[in-house]
């Protein structure tokens, strides 16, 4: 390795990314030639003089700083999104109007469509299980309340209401719904 | 004055950036204050090293944590996250150094030229002998002034390796540039600045064979 080569590799060497080869190569010639050592000193006191520069520190309000920028965009941005929907409705107040009426529209008919399908008032619960012997119901659920995965069924006896048969209280129904005019006939 | 980028690390079982940084997309302000805290010493040097000024640093630093804030939303765990702040700083010092190029075109511009080419002519006096404790605070401040003397391209990555000390294939990600490319550019900016310090190195070399060291 002539001395020229070995100048180029100084960097590399001084640096820690030479390969293992190249090391020991730049040092059989380092170690016969005064000059390329000069260098390699002068190579490595500029690295460290590089490692060596100034540092300065984060100014003590630099966090309080950088945090009321933030609150202060934060605030912009709201203020921004509320203007341009202030804007958008002002420029579109028919079209907006419609888009309103059309979405209530739909969410009122979405409330019946959901209710008649999971047996509203006007369906007639028939249920699978028979209730207990001498246990005589008049077949007319009031309600369906659902508790975890058990449905539990209120019945009218004779004429009045009870909410909670204490000998019904036991039996769990699965009903299975359907129209009045499909229900099969009592018990 | 040694570096520990350890110190400004996550330590072990510490949520990584890219974790915090997806909890500030979704408006966690605290996650977003962990990052500062981990970021803010090398933001600030990182922009002191390239623009040069500390109050102008101070501002670059600032800037670029508010602009990854209003971009969390949009942050994708696609690089890692220090590539992307270190873009984003790096950026905005260009843009300052841009600025700075303008203003180097008026007549102040010019003055401060003429203080650049003072601090050549005292470099290369080698009558001058100073004491040696002054002599590092002197390769200090020429090494301060050679590494804003750079052109941009050169000094952005000696930046990275030798004063922020990240791998070229950090650099290679940072500046999107091949990572051949970036030990070149690392290599002629070494070269320049030790150009620079030399006759200090020789006068210093001579002092000590005087005194027989």
């Amino acid at each position: 390795m002539d001395c020229k080569h070995v100048e180029d590799l100084l960097m590399a060497l001084c640096d820690g990314s030479l390969d293992a080869d190249s090391v020991r190569q730049v040092e059989v010639h380092l170690a016969s030639c005064s000059d390329c050592t000069r260098e390699r000193m002068r190579v490595a006191r500029t690295l460290d003089a590089l490692r060596e520069f100034e540092r300065i520190e984060p100014r003590e309000d630099f966090s309080a700083r950088l945090w009321q920028k933030i609150d202060q965009w934060d605030t912009a941005r709201r203020a921004l999104w509320l203007t341009a929907v202030a804007t958008f409705v002002r420029k579109n107040r028919r079209a907006v109007a419609v888009c309103c009426t059309v979405f209530v529209i739909s969410l009122l008919s979405g409330v019946f469509i959901l209710r008649d399908m999971t047996g509203g008032p006007g369906m007639e619960v028939a249920t699978d299980e028979r209730p207990a012997e001498g246990f005589v119901i008049r077949e007319i659920p009031q309600s369906v309340a659902a508790v975890d995965d058990t449905v539990f069924m209120h019945y009218v006896t004779g004429d009045r209401p009870v909410r909670q048969d204490p000998r019904a209280e036991d039996y769990v129904f699965k009903p299975v719904v359907r129209p009045v005019s499909d229900a099969g006939p009592p018990f | 004055m040694t570096r520990d980028r350890g110190e400004l690390l996550p330590r072990g079982g510490a949520e990584s950036d890219e974790q915090l940084m997806l909890r500030v997309g979704q408006g966690d302000k605290s996650a977003f204050d962990e990052i500062v805290k981990r970021y803010t010493s090398r933001m600030v040097n990182l922009a002191y090293q390239i623009v040069g000024e500390r109050e102008l640093a101070q501002d670059v630093a600032q800037e670029t944590f508010l602009r990854a804030y209003k971009s969390a939303a949009r942050y994708r765990e696609i690089s890692k996250f220090s590539t992307w702040l270190y873009t984003i700083a790096i950026n905005l010092c260009r843009n300052e150094l841009r600025r700075r190029k303008f203003r180097m075109y008026s007549l102040e511009g010019m003055a401060e030229r003429e203080d650049d080419d003072k601090l050549r002519i005292d470099i290369a006096d080698e009558s001058r002998k100073p004491d040696r404790d002054l002599e590092k605070k002197e390769i200090g401040k020429i090494v301060r002034d050679a590494v804003e003397m750079l052109p941009e391209k050169f000094k952005t990555p000696l930046v990275l390796r030798d004063l922020q000390e990240l791998t070229y294939e950090e650099i290679g990600g940072i500046l999107d540039l091949p990572e051949g490319t970036v030990k070149s550019r690392i290599n002629r900016a070494r070269l320049r600045v030790k150009e620079i310090l030399t006759p200090l190195f020789e006068r210093t070399d001579g002092e000590m064979t005087n005194d027989g060291l």
